[in-house]
Formats: C-alpha cells, sequence, structure tokens
C-alpha cells in the first residue's frame, strides 16, 4: 500500500472555512496589540533597572513590589476577604514594604527578593510575599516546582491521563513519564528555553524554622515570568498557654512525646527571641532550592542548587 | 521569528496545525482551540523561535497545548470514529487506512503523522515533539511495523 501524504492528509476532516477566517481575522490584528505589550514590558524592565540600581547602591536588595501581599489577598485568595475579613485587615493594616534584604550570594540563575510582609502579633500569624526572576529571561523559564505537581496526578506507565482508569495504577507521575508526553515542557511558554524549577517554603529564626498548625503555602507565576511564593505562618507558639497545651499533647500521645518535646524547645527558644528583642526587629531566612528540569527524579526532588534570602521583620 | 515570519508561517502552515491537533485531540471544535492558543502563545514568545525552525517550533506549542488539553481533560469529547469519518466527504473517506492509523497509540501515531502526512523531517518532528532524533526514528520504525501489521501488507511512503 503507497501512502503518500495527500492521501494521509484526507483522513482527517478539513479546517472549516469559519475557523480559518477567524484565525485569519487574528493574525491580521495582533501586531495592533504590540505597541501596548511592549509598552508594558518596557515599564516592567524599568522599574527592575531602577531595583538593580538600588541593589548596586545600597548593597541592599529591595522588594520590587508587583504582585504584593495587597494583590494577593484581594485577587488571588480572597477566602479572607470574604470569610474572615478581620484577619484581611489585620493584613493590611500591618503590611512593611521596604523591607532590608540580602540574599546570600549573588545566585547568577535568579534573582529573589522579598516583596512585603504582615507581622499580625495580635492574631499571632505571619505573612510573607517573595518573588523571584530568571536572571536571564532570554535562556531560563522559571517556574514554581509545586506548579508542575498542581493536582497531584499520577498516570501509569502508558502516560493515561484519566483519572477514572488510573485509580490504583498512579505508578509514576506526569513529570516523569518519559515518552514524550506529559512532561513540564507542556507548561512552558517557550518550550526552547531551559526550564528552572523554584522551591521555597519555610522560614527560619536564627537557625529555627518557624512552623505552627495550619501554616500555609502558595506558589504561582505572572504573565512576565515572574515566581511568587506566599507564605502563611502560625505562630502558635506566641500564645499564652501554648506551653501548657504542649505538654497535654505529651500527655495525651507518649509516642509522640520525643517530636512534641523537640518542638516546644524550639518554639520557646524563638519565642524567646522574639519577646527579648530590644529593637523590635528580627532576622529571618527564606531558604530555596533552584533545580534544573531532569527527568531523574532523584536530581529532581533531592538536587538543585540552595540558595537564600535573609530580611528583617519589624515585629512592634 | 519576526512578526511578518511569524504571520507567514501561520498562514501557510494552519491546516497543517489543524490536522495535527484534530489528530491528537479527535473533536474540531477542541483542535480549534488548540491551535487558536498556540498562535496566541507563538506570537507572545516569537522572539524565541529560532530562524528556519519556527514551524517546528510552532508545531511543538501546539503539541504541547493539545497534551496540556488531555491532561487537564478540558472540555474534550473525542468523537466517535463514524462521527469524524462522517465529517470527511464521502469519495475521500478512507476508513480501513483511518483505523489501521487511529489504532497506533499516540506516541507512535504523532512521529508518524508528522513525518508522513505533513512532510516535517525526522529533525522537525523531534524537535516538535521534544524527543532526541534517535528517539523518533524508532518511534517511525516502530509505527511502520505496527501498521504493516494491521494493514496486513507492506507499507511504502
Amino acid at each position: 500500500m503507497k501512502l503518500k501524504p495527500e492521501r494521509l492528509q484526507q483522513l482527517y476532516p478539513p479546517m472549516s472555512e469559519d475557523f480559518e477566517n477567524r484565525m485569519q481575522e487574528m493574525l491580521r490584528r495582533l501586531p495592533d496589540q504590540r505597541e501596548e505589550r511592549e509598552m508594558k514590558r518596557a515599564a516592567f524592565r524599568t522599574v527592575l533597572v531602577f531595583s538593580l540600581v538600588a541593589i548596586l547602591l545600597c548593597g541592599t536588595a529591595f522588594a520590587l513590589l508587583h504582585q504584593g501581599l495587597e494583590w494577593y489577598y484581594s485577587n488571588r485568595f480572597t477566602a479572607y476577604q470574604n470569610h474572615d475579613p478581620e484577619k484581611h485587615a489585620a493584613i493590611l493594616e500591618n503590611l512593611q514594604t521596604d523591607i532590608p534584604q540580602t540574599p546570600a550570594a549573588e545566585d547568577a540563575d535568579i534573582l529573589v527578593s522579598v516583596q512585603d510582609a504582615a507581622w499580625v502579633a495580635e492574631q499571632n500569624f505571619l505573612v510573607v510575599s517573595l518573588a523571584a526572576s530568571p536572571a536571564n529571561p532570554e535562556k531560563a523559564e522559571l517556574h514554581p516546582l509545586w506548579n508542575l505537581d498542581a493536582d497531584g496526578a499520577y498516570v501509569g506507565e502508558e502516560g493515561n491521563a484519566n483519572p477514572q482508569s488510573d485509580g490504583e495504577d498512579r505508578a509514576t507521575h506526569w513529570l516523569w513519564v518519559e515518552n514524550g508526553k506529559f512532561g513540564p515542557v507542556e507548561e512552558m511558554i517557550a518550550p526552547g528555553k531551559e526550564l528552572l524549577l523554584l522551591e521555597m517554603g519555610e522560614i527560619f529564626l536564627d537557625g529555627q524554622q518557624l512552623l505552627g498548625d495550619g501554616s500555609s503555602m502558595d506558589s504561582y507565576r505572572d504573565e512576565e515570568g515572574n515566581v511568587y511564593t506566599v507564605l502563611e505562618i502560625q505562630l502558635d507558639f506566641m500564645k499564652p498557654g501554648y506551653e501548657a497545651e504542649m505538654l497535654q499533647r505529651m500527655e495525651a500521645s507518649p509516642e509522640m512525646k520525643e517530636y512534641y518535646q523537640e518542638m516546644l524547645e524550639k518554639n520557646l527558644y524563638c519565642k524567646a527571641l522574639i519577646e527579648n528583642d530590644e529593637d523590635g526587629v528580627i532576622t529571618l531566612t527564606a531558604p530555596y532550592t533552584l533545580t534544573r528540569y531532569s527527568d531523574d527524579d532523584t536530581q529532581l526532588y533531592q538536587g538543585g542548587k540552595e540558595g537564600e534570602i535573609t530580611f528583617q521583620l519589624s515585629i512592634r | 521569528m519576526d512578526e511578518a515570519t511569524y504571520i507567514a508561517i501561520s498562514q501557510q502552515w494552519m491546516a497543517s496545525f489543524f490536522r495535527t491537533a484534530y489528530s491528537i485531540l479527535k473533536n474540531r471544535h477542541d483542535a480549534e482551540d488548540a491551535v487558536q492558543q498556540m498562535l496566541l502563545k507563538a506570537w507572545k514568545a516569537r522572539a524565541n523561535g529560532r530562524a528556519g525552525a519556527e514551524r517546528a517550533w510552532m508545531m511543538r506549542i501546539l503539541i504541547n497545548e493539545c497534551y496540556t488539553m488531555l491532561r487537564q481533560h478540558r472540555r474534550l469529547f473525542p468523537m466517535e470514529t463514524s462521527d469524524i469519518l462522517a465529517e470527511i466527504p464521502a469519495e475521500e473517506r478512507d476508513t480501513g487506512l483511518y483505523e489501521a492509523i487511529d489504532s497506533l497509540p499516540e506516541n507512535l501515531r504523532t512521529p508518524f503523522l508528522l513525518k508522513y502526512m505533513e512532510g516535517m523531517t525526522e529533525k522537525e518532528a523531534a524537535m516538535a515533539l521534544h524527543l532526541s532524533l534517535p528517539g523518533v526514528k524508532n518511534r517511525l520504525f516502530r509505527a511502520r511495523k505496527k501498521l504493516q501489521k494491521i494493514l496486513k501488507e507492506e507499507v511504502s511512503l
């Protein structure tokens, strides 16, 4: 059997005239949007240049407030605005925007900054918005590692993404399937670029991680290619009665005693640092891991280059 | 890629983009959606289109878009084979061949169609599919073998 391209092309229905006309019209109109987009891009670059100048002049990085916490809690995560207006208002009232900060070292791959933060002492929580952008956006595209795992979807080895049929055979994460399907590249705007994956989600005070029940993390990307990470850290250990509650937990769950004991000691150490601080300013560190995409999952989840940014927050 | 090249490539290969999307998604409206999304993404990122490989680069965005739609189950209603065939003029309908090609697993079918239906070189198909050149050659070989087995006759291309 001779299979010529023309014969194969006839196997599929032709494109409709209506669709072709619509696309031709769209193509004709696209150049008109160029001016607007270029102005937006130029404005962003101008802000970036000013920020870099500020870094050079001060030796300290100051946040580029792009999609800060006010935007975040009014647009992306609106649950507090709709259902807990007191918390929403407390975040906005306690917003700190000019945050002194220093990256641990110059990173050749990404620029990281703390955009803004709110230390809400009366409700015992802290929110921080961190922004990152590729140092060389012409060659690399940055995505949150979590975005590639947004739905937690695992697929079978044949790459079947139908959740009805892959109930128990989700042995392979779609990210790891090597058959050319379902790879992370499909998430990319420009698949020819190097794919960089950013993971950040922890805040440390003097080497101790701040972590309370109900802490949360969100990470997302904007159209300009910046990746944002918003961390909400519950500071339960600042509540009166925290120590008694932990002792009670130890009694109720003796098998967890060692874990609770360790957590209690760490948290009481942090509490003492915060309460005894005379300047009303604490120094926090946000570590991150930057991974170049690899099909090797051990590299993907255990490799990567570590970095961190240190910043100061007012707590009074 | 400059604007003029983007528009020229988009117009020249529009039908090819549509056929490829249709062969993966098996639904006219989803294929139209995927092509439109690809054109918008490619326009936005046109500076990244490498000279001489623009078509493969756009095809890659399109295939990624199709896979994203499949993965996200975004409004996907693959049509029945009989409905697809009904859209083809009766005198051009080639039911046996369609069913044979349709029975190829997608990871063999798309490389096969890119090369033999759309006339891409193996290198272009590799770029469009984010595969190595040996990976594409391997799939083409397996696709041809499988097709010969299904059609029970020698296939010449």
